[in-house]
């Protein structure tokens, strides 16, 4: 059951590819394969959930020698809001791309980006974490060049060099790292660390390079520059699957290296302030720092940006920033609840900000710019449009009753008990988020209206809008459900003798 | 000899850091070329200890130190990887060149964003 995730996008890119010169049967070929990714996931959801994590030796090959998938509530969390994120972003890109006619390839990729994403999230090793991270960028930087322009290209060159250097600098760390403690699986890593025989200090330097490099993926200060660009010129669908799970690879990645396999491992007593303490709280004290830069940056940056693209690319990156502050809080203390806050925060992200990006497509596309200056007036145009924005943009700020409500209390909650530095910086990027929310509000939807092409929406463009806004709002209403999986997901990441036991069972 | 083989490794990042902050596109391709591979050879050389070919050496007589094969599987894994961005980049580089008729990327930055 575990590798369905993994095989259903590969043989639907395979396939999208295969028949890419056959429009109508590509297109079904897509949306079929995202409606049987979900499914399975579903399915494998409620199996994971009721029966407890499950692990898969590729091969045959006995655990710490061969690979490993693992699937935990953790993995079933980030799997679901994927999928529930790519099947609406393929239902957009049906309407979008064959009207633009350049529409060989783009499943493949769009695929092969799925592929990639569930990849990292139930490999138990760290080398073919490497090679899903590839998968995920390679598909990222042809959809980043898709539209051919001079600037795209531009574009697209940068973000592949930016990310040749973090391949590259993964590379050295997880080279680094099996050297030091002989092994790539991350349970057996996990296990090797805790018995404590092995020198904890290059472990340190090492895993803050790792950690560097997911903060590359996940667009963390100082390292955020690449995103702006990249969002608004990629196609909209390509960017909400990009800012709304692409993104939440770091961060799981960061979750599970960090808290289930790196708290493991004590700093020799020569480690000046840290000596004794966990590597996870050394590195988690870096991550506050960047935390708080990034919600600055972000929703600072986010204030005065002129299109609607590049504001929503801002925001993205601040509200990464709150994410990581929940996080961070989970490594230093080792909180159960500041990172449950984290992934309420993550499930609230990952549905609340494609519906943005997709709306910001669609106007874009109807209105003929996405200038915040030359819109105004949508809520007389569109009414469907405005209410879907109302809600995912007002859930971003955390208006009860949405899922973004409880986000933002949640990891207020954990912030304030344990670092109160860094909950003001929160109140500072919660403020500027409401700032920026509802200026655009009130410019693009109120106002003097502008034209706008009602015709030229199709509804395969609003139908996964309007979706996701109901999933934000159900998911706020019926919080109870969603509480609990995240329950479940985020004792998974800190249970870490259960997690050596799921992958490497009776070998030890 | 480790001496060595991590001076060897500093002078290629070096080198291919000087090289991917030219101007020229080719140069920035050169340059993350050489940074991929020097992870490679980095990564070859936390294989530990020398020692004969691994599985190939245990039909002859010897059973003597063999390499820890972990590493050169890795690394042919991340050639694979780089040969295929490095192609995918180069073909950017192409289709830039056809758009701009120049490769010169500080010229265009007044122009683009």
């Amino acid at each position: 059951m575990i590798i369905y995730p993994l095989l259903i996008p590969l043989v639907t890119a395979i396939l999208s590819i295969i028949l890419r010169e056959k429009s109508l049967i590509r297109d079904y070929v897509s949306i079929g394969g995202s409606l049987a990714y979900l499914i399975a996931v579903g399915v494998f959801a409620s199996q994971v959930l009721s029966k407890g994590a499950t692990s898969y030796q590729a091969g045959g090959w006995v655990a710490p020698f061969g690979i490993t998938l693992v699937a935990d509530p953790l993995s079933i969390l980030m799997l679901l809001i994927t999928s529930v994120v790519a099947l609406s972003a393929n239902i957009y890109s049906w309407g979008y791309i064959s009207d633009r006619g350049k529409e060989s390839g783009y499943y493949g990729f769009l695929h092969f980006m799925i592929t990639g994403i569930s990849g990292a999230f139930i490999t138990g090793d760290l080398f073919n974490l490497f090679v899903m991270f590839e998968l995920v960028l390679m598909s990222s930087y042809a959809l980043v060049a898709f539209s051919g322009s001079k600037e795209s290209l531009f574009i697209s060159m940068k973000y592949v060099v930016l990310n040749l250097i973090g391949s590259s600098l993964m590379l050295v760390a997880i080279g680094g790292l099996y050297s030091v403690t002989g092994t790539l699986n991350m349970a057996d890593m996990a296990q090797v660390l805790s018995q404590g025989s092995v020198n904890t200090a290059p472990v340190l330097g090492l895993s803050a390079l790792l950690f560097c490099v997911f903060a590359i993926k996940s667009g963390l200060v100082p390292f955020h520059f690449w995103a702006p660009p990249v969002y608004s010129n990629s196609p909209p669908p390509a960017s909400a699957l990009m800012a709304g799970i692409s993104k939440k690879v770091g961060i799981y990645a960061v979750i599970r290296l960090y808290i289930t396999v790196f708290s493991q491992a004590r700093l020799p007593q020569t480690a000046f302030i840290f000596s004794g303490r966990q590597v996870s709280v050394a590195i988690g004290s870096l991550a506050g720092l960047m935390a708080a830069l990034t919600i600055l940056v972000g929703g600072i940056g986010a204030l005065n940006r002129e299109s609607l693209d590049k504001l929503l690319s801002y925001s993205s990156i601040g509200q990464i920033g709150f994410i990581y502050a929940g996080i961070t809080v989970a490594m230093v203390t080792g909180s159960q609840a500041a990172l449950l806050a984290a992934l309420v925060y993550v499930v609230s992200h990952a549905v609340a900000k494609p519906a943005l990006f997709m709306i910001s497509g669609v106007i874009e596309s109807a209105a003929d710019t996405s200038k915040i200056e030359e819109l105004g007036g949508l809520s007389e145009n569109s009414s469907v449009l405005s209410a879907s924005f109302f809600i995912s943009a007002f859930s971003l700020v955390g208006i009860p009753p949405l899922l973004g409500f409880f986000a933002k209390f949640l990891v207020f909650k954990s912030v304030l008990l344990s670092m109160p530095w860094l909950a003001s910086i929160l109140v500072v990027g919660a403020v500027t988020t409401l700032l920026y929310v509802s200026r655009t509000w009130l410019q693009v939807f109120f106002g003097e209206p502008v034209s706008f092409d009602t015709g030229s929406v199709s509804r395969t463009e609003l139908f996964p809008v309007i979706f996701l806004t109901v999933v934000i709002v159900v998911l706020g209403v019926q919080f109870e459900p969603v509480y609990q999986i995240v329950e479940s997901a985020s004792n998974a990441a800190f249970d870490t003798e259960g997690y050596i036991q799921t992958v490497l069972g009776d070998t030890r | 000899m480790t001496f060595v083989v991590a001076l060897g490794l500093g002078i290629l990042f070096a080198g291919g850091t000087y090289l991917m902050l030219r101007r020229d596109a080719i140069r920035v391709v050169l340059g993350s070329l050489i940074i991929s591979q020097t992870a490679n050879i980095y990564l070859i050389a936390m294989g530990g200890k020398e020692g004969g070919v691994p599985i190939l050496s245990h039909h002859g007589e010897t059973h003597s130190a063999v390499t820890d094969p972990v590493p050169q599987a890795l690394v042919l894994t991340a050639i694979v990887i780089g040969f295929a961005t490095t192609a995918f980049l180069l073909s950017l580089t192409y289709r830039f060149y056809e758009e701009n008729q120049e490769v010169d990327l500080d010229s265009l930055r007044g122009e683009l964003s």
